[in-house]
């Protein structure tokens, strides 16, 4: 039963006065509508909520305004953002109208990704997913369904639905993206690491690029840093926005970042520039890490990284003497290495070895409420700690997960179950991964969008064929949701309520998630809601006690009414003060607000690490024999071949910016950055269509020429050359993930974004 | 004393986000195929050291304190405020374009919908008047954007004024923007 | 760096494109014919009928309202609001060019139309179609005793009409190709070459007349003059910019030497609208062939010349601001 649908109803629904006029043929979206029939029903106050346009998640406020518009700032309240929004930020309102929106679940009727579709009403789509994933229950097993779903909000919901149902295979989008430093933050420091980037004096940046790919709180400390006359040296194969701001930019060869981190460690050691005090007080492993990194002296690294030993010397000489004020940071997104695990984790290590760690100016451990309340004595107040709703327990799996974490032999046992390696998921479809006895049957998809994101665009697709069920639940049809059998249209995120997070930086904060701004378009549900309906039709609904989001809140803070209260009218809020353990007046303005805790502060008028910095790691060498430092050489391109490599720019990086005419209107399709010299050789102008080329793919574009960039390397931003048909400038410019390899890396898990291409004019 | 609204924006400090350009847009209702503000990157120039900078130049209205866009006008529709803002009465302005001709700076577009030359008006209609300070400034995330009141010694533009050195875009026409840059300095050295 | 701030499309620096070069064109023949034909009429006409001379008086009566007008609906249609055009007349900017032009035009206009009447009156008079207009006509003859003094303003103001569509661009200071004192006596000149040319053309195309050998040489005579002064104005316009130096110097180098527009000052503005009419008119001279084809030919080009020169300020002028 599907029905054409009736946007004149739907508007009358949605808003009372809208008319309509371009009734759009695609089954499920908006369709187009004119400016004056665009009203916004909601807050003309400033609404705290926090940003989805990428995973950032940034702090924010939006109003409506004359119906007309909403304008979205920054949030005020929030320091470190100073009430401050970026360009994609900025454009989230600009969703909400999106003719290209979805607001009615489609059902496949063609082959997947034939773009054949109708459309199906909520009950029709719980109904026909719930049939599929029973059947594959009954006939493989519930643990062969995967699900992949965004950070944050989305996953305590449908992770919490696959467990239910049954299955272990829950994951996020952390592999393709920022796993590895997380692993090795835990496996170093135990937790997680925070860097004090606005007081440092000294920062080596590996291809960090907050300027472009805007994370606003980095960018504002960078840009603090410089401006008090930090030192602030870039190493990337391009000119990047933050390799131009910096005091120093070093074209490092790609792939090759961690000879340049070993050399800068021997450094470090061998000339004694480290902290001695500091590591022999709060680290382990050192007499290990000394000599697995013993061999890679500046001038055997060298030749490796296309970085002079003179160079990496002086860096590593000024680096500590800058030190405890300076930051070695271990960057974010692309993975830069074959060897991500060893690459991140050598990082990390540095700045213990400077003792720049828990001090100002250098890196710090995160505080929840948890980490604090834990050096505060009997008498002292304690931050507030979340509840978590009561649920009842899951069906017991007898299965290992794909990835096998939670095995005694895993080599990704540094990834969390809810981050997972979801990047095995198309290569568990297609075969039975080893130590896995089955197949992947069933994904679906929360946010996530593998069919962009994951390297390999060929193995994701084939997967994608096998599969029995594909579901995807987004606000558009990603390219992704393109290849589904169904796609079950969420709010944007102006539109919906979310459950309280908490966190901490230097002190415990908690933040009130995300606030409707406007009432929701159309029949778009949030996704909370979605899991909870689709729980009840699957049998599962005492799993979902909860009426509705605040609801889950109330329980969420139990007794204390009063910080709900505050958070929806603030947005945020923190608990105490900061507190840096090696820092003397950071401890004894803490002791000072909080008495009781004295009795954890030592002689020095320190509080010491909860645990022991790992310079070396005995789970890792168990597992893999990977505890130390070591360097493996690895082929990333043939000699005739160039590099290739990807990052973001500062309007389109996530897949909120993919379609957004605004963002698209800025940047509708990215060049691939050529240095003149190169071009010469292949007789390739500025502005010439080209072809990037290699034996997984073959991507069209245009020539930037620039000397921003090594003669041996291609640079493309990514997230262009869209496949969903469904998108706005879908096949416009070059799809960088179908040109890498389908690689995990070892113990990380991780994607590979360095590959050798070869270019032709076309 | 009258205001007179000027505005700086700090090349060093400028990352080309862009997040200006979204929110003058977001608050102003500019229609999309225009932009009242851009912030173009261009290079990346080689200075003689051998470092590599990126330049940010701001495309906007530059709020001349003498306005050929007003000299020109024959009906009395671009005209200055009280306040120093250059803006256009669209209700008795004839679309000659006179003024966009006749603007130095290439501020002004004709806006789609109302036929006439739209410009940055240094968010006057918008929020001025509830007492905000102008979209890109209150977004920008490295806060390269100053604005305020010349006129008012004790006004951040005012400090940042008397602290920083500052040039104007094409100062030798004589037209004396109220839009002051900081030029951009930074840059890697090349090893 | 890839352009990241989005579409470029708004900057077009061509912001008056073909109809402003084009009403100049109209506006500056208007002019000039309409003094070429006050001066052949007081100079030449009186009791001359069916010369050239009388078929010039009637061409320049004709052209000068009808290009005007047909120049001023271009401009209004060029307008963005062009409904709002009416602002125009009520409300005035009187540092602004348009304004003190919109004045000029507001009296020329009316001023050249009833010329055309008193010319036409015996052709008025003969056919009932216009008979409607014999009234007016008759209105008009009861001031004849101010004839003289109206037509004397007619020319005053003919030379600032004349004038004011070179103001009107020299107002710009942005683009040193319009902004010099030099245009507007380049655009009254070049008006009043056309203003001869078009005169010659349509009045020996359609005010049949018969023609001598003298009034040939003296007409090719006086287009050779008015070219002549054409030219130095013109190298005037160059060195001035050139002298200026900076951005003007930059802009008159590129103006001259690159691209489409380059092209149509050397071939368009110097060979087709000066060189060749000095050709024709020395050949002509110099072999005493006193040919009305000639004379066509020449008057032709002049004005494919003058049109040439307004196109090509007014988007040279835009293109090369040197900056
Ligand atoms: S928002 Fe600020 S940093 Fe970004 S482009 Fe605009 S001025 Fe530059
Ligand atoms: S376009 Fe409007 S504002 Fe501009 S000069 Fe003409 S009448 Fe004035
Ligand atoms: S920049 Fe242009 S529009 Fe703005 S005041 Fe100056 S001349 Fe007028
Ligand atoms: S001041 Fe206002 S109108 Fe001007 S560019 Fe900034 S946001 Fe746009």
């Amino acid at each position: 039963m599907s029905k054409e649908v009736n946007r004149r109803d739907f508007l009358k629904l949605s808003s009372g006065t809208a008319a309509l006029v371009g009734l759009s043929s695609i089954p499920g979206t908006l369709g187009a509508i004119s400016s004056e029939q665009k009203r916004f029903n909601g807050s003309a106050k400033f609404v705290p909520s926090v940003c989805e346009m990428c995973t950032s998640s940034c702090t924010i406020e939006a109003r409506v305004e004359n119906g007309k518009g909403v304008f979205i700032r920054g949030n005020p309240n929030d320091k470190s953002r100073g009430g401050r929004v970026c360009a994609r930020g900025g454009s989230g309102f600009n969703q909400l109208y999106d003719p290209m929106r979805l607001i009615n679940p489609i059902m496949r009727v063609g082959e997947r990704g034939e773009g054949k579709w109708k459309e199906v009403s909520w009950d029709e789509a719980y109904t026909f997913i719930a049939k599929k994933l029973e059947e594959i229950k009954e006939k493989y097993g519930a643990h062969t369904v995967a699900w992949t779903a965004r950070s944050g909000w989305t996953k305590v919901w449908f992770h919490h639905l696959a467990q239910a149902y049954g299955s272990p295979n829950i994951f996020g989008h952390e592999a393709t993206c920022p796993l590895a430093y997380g692993m090795s933050g835990k496996d170093i420091y135990g937790s997680s690491i925070g860097r004090d980037f606005a007081k440092a004096k000294y920062i080596i940046n590996m291809g960090h690029n907050v300027f472009e790919g805007v994370v606003i709180s980095y960018a504002r400390q960078y840009m603090s840093a410089l401006q008090n006359g930090a030192k602030v040296v870039t190493l990337d194969p391009r000119l990047s926005m933050m390799a131009a701001k910096s005091s120093e930019w070093h074209k490092i060869k790609p792939g090759h970042d961690l000879p340049f981190v070993l050399a800068f460690m021997n450094v470090l050691i061998t000339d004694e520039l480290y902290d001695k005090e500091f590591v022999a007080k709060n680290c382990e492993g050192f007499e290990e890490l000394k000599n697995s990194v013993k061999e890679y002296t500046p001038e055997a690294m060298a030749k490796e990284c296309d970085i002079d030993a003179g160079t990496i010397r002086r860096l590593a000489h000024e680096f500590a003497a800058a030190a405890p004020k300076a930051i070695f940071d271990y960057g974010h997104r692309v993975t830069l290495s074959a060897q991500e695990m060893e690459l991140r984790r050598a990082m990390m290590m540095i700045n213990a070895l400077v003792g720049a760690v828990e001090k100002e100016g250098g890196y710090y451990l995160p505080k929840n409420s948890k980490f604090y309340n834990a050096l505060l004595g009997e008498d002292d107040p304690k931050a507030p700690s979340l509840k978590k709703p009561k649920t009842p327990a899951y069906p017991k799996v007898e299965v290992p997960r794909i990835d096998r974490i939670g095995e005694e032999d895993c080599e990704y046992f540094l990834a969390s179950k809810g981050q997972g390696i979801t990047t095995l998921v198309p290569k568990a479809a297609l075969n039975e991964l080893p130590g896995v006895p089955y197949k992947i049957h069933g994904w679906f998809i929360v946010r996530n969008n593998p069919v962009m994101n994951y390297a390999n665009l060929e193995t994701v697709l084939e997967a994608i064929k096998a599969m029995d069920l594909v579901v995807a639940v987004d606000y558009q049809v990603s390219d992704t949701a393109w290849y589904a059998d169904i796609v079950l249209p969420d709010t944007t995120y102006l539109e919906r309520d979310q459950e309280i997070t908490a966190g901490g930086g230097k002190n415990p904060s908690f933040s009130i998630g995300r606030q409707k701004v406007v009432e929701p378009i159309g029949n778009s549900k949030p996704t909370w809601l979605i899991a909870k309906e689709l729980a009840e039709k699957m049998g599962l609904g005492e799993y979902f006690p909860w009426a509705d989001v605040e609801d889950y809140r109330l329980q969420q803070v139990g007794d204390d009414i009063d910080l709900l209260a505050e958070l929806k009218l603030k947005g945020l809020k923190s608990f105490g003060v900061p507190l840096m353990l090696q820092d003397k007046k950071s401890v004894a303005k803490f002791v000072k607000k909080f008495p009781g805790a004295a009795a954890k502060v030592n002689e020095e008028g320190l509080i010491d690490f909860p645990k022991k910095i790992q310079l070396f790691s005995h789970k890792l060498e168990k597992v893999s024999g990977t505890g130390g430092l070591s360097y493996n050489p690895y082929k990333y391109k043939e000699v005739d071949e160039l590099f290739f490599i990807n990052g973001k720019s500062a309007v389109r990086t996530n897949g909120a910016g993919a379609n957004n005419v605004w963002l698209n209107n800025l940047l509708s399709e990215a060049a691939a950055w050529i240095h003149p010299n190169t071009a010469k050789k292949f007789g390739i102008k500025d502005g010439d269509e080209i072809e990037v080329y290699n034996k997984y793919a073959t991507q069209r574009g245009h020539a930037m020429l620039t000397e921003g960039i090594r003669e041996d390397t291609v640079f493309a931003y990514f997230g262009f050359g869209h496949v969903s048909k469904k998108l706005r400038f879908s096949g416009k410019g070059i799809h960088s993930n179908s040109l890498y390899p389908s690689f995990t890396g070892k113990n990380s898990g991780m994607d590979l974004h360095v590959v050798g291409v070869k270019i032709r004019k076309v | 004393m009258a205001k007179k609204y000027g505005m700086i924006h700090d090349e060093n400090l400028c990352i080309g986000c862009q997040a200006c350009s979204i929110a003058c847009r977001s608050e102003n209702d500019i229609p999309e195929s225009v932009y009242r503000l851009q912030v173009r990157v261009l290079g990346p120039k080689k200075l003689p050291d051998g470092n590599m900078i990126f330049e940010f130049h701001r495309q906007s209205c530059v709020h001349c304190e003498n306005t050929p866009c007003v000299t020109v006008c024959p009906t009395g529709a671009s005209f200055v405020d009280e306040n120093g803002i250059s803006l256009v009465n669209t209700d008795i302005c004839v679309g000659c374009l006179y003024c966009n001709a006749a603007c130095p700076y290439d501020a002004r577009f004709v806006n789609p919908i109302t036929h006439a030359p739209d410009k940055c008006t240094f968010c006057k209609e918008s929020r001025l008047g509830r007492g905000e300070e102008p979209a890109c400034v209150s977004v920008c995330p490295t806060e390269a954007i100053v604005f305020g009141d010349i006129n008012d010694p004790t006004s951040k533009i005012s400090k940042v004024l008397s602290q920083r050195p500052t040039y104007h875009q094409r100062a030798d026409l004589g037209t004396e923007p109220k839009m002051f840059i900081v030029p951009n300095k930074k840059g890697g050295i090349q090893s | 760096m890839n352009p990241i701030w989005g579409s470029m499309e708004q900057y077009n620096p061509i912001v008056w494109p073909w109809p402003i070069a084009v009403y100049l064109f109209l506006a500056g023949l208007s002019a000039g014919s309409i003094m070429v034909a006050l001066l052949v009429k007081w100079n030449r006409h009186e009791g001359e009928h069916n010369t050239i001379w009388d078929a010039m008086v009637k061409a320049g009566a004709i052209l000068a309202p009808v290009t005007i007008i047909v120049g001023l609906l271009l401009l209004i249609f060029d307008l963005k609001k062009p409904f709002d055009f009416y602002w125009l007349l009520i409300s005035y900017n009187f540092t602004s060019v348009m304004t003190l032009g919109v004045l000029a035009l507001f009296v020329y206009t009316p001023i050249v139309l009833i010329f055309m009447l008193l010319i036409f009156e015996d052709t008025i008079r003969k056919v009932k179609l216009f008979s409607m207009l014999i009234p007016v006509i008759e209105f008009i003859k009861g001031f004849h005793s101010y004839a003289k003094i109206i037509e004397y303003s007619l020319f005053g103001i003919a030379i600032v009409v004349g004038a004011y569509t070179g103001f009107l661009l020299s107002a710009i200071q942005a683009n040193p190709m319009w902004n010099t004192p030099v245009l507007p006596l380049l655009f009254l000149t070049s008006g009043v070459s056309a203003g001869i040319a078009a005169n010659i053309l349509v009045g020996l195309m359609f005010f049949k007349s018969s023609i001598n050998k003298e009034s040939i040489k003296y007409l090719l005579v006086m287009d050779l003059r008015v070219i002549m002064t054409e030219l130095p104005l013109i190298l005037v316009l160059f060195v001035g910019m050139m002298y200026t130096g900076g951005d003007s110097l930059v802009a008159a180098k590129q103006a001259l030497s690159t691209g489409y527009w380059a092209k149509v000052f050397w071939f368009g503005v110097i060979g087709v609208g000066l060189v060749l009419p000095l050709i024709i008119a020395f050949t002509a001279l110099r072999n005493h062939a006193y040919k009305v084809g000639y004379i066509m030919i020449n008057s032709f080009v002049v004005l494919c010349g003058v049109m040439m020169l307004r196109f090509y300020i007014v988007y040279a002028g835009q293109l090369f601001t040197g900056v």
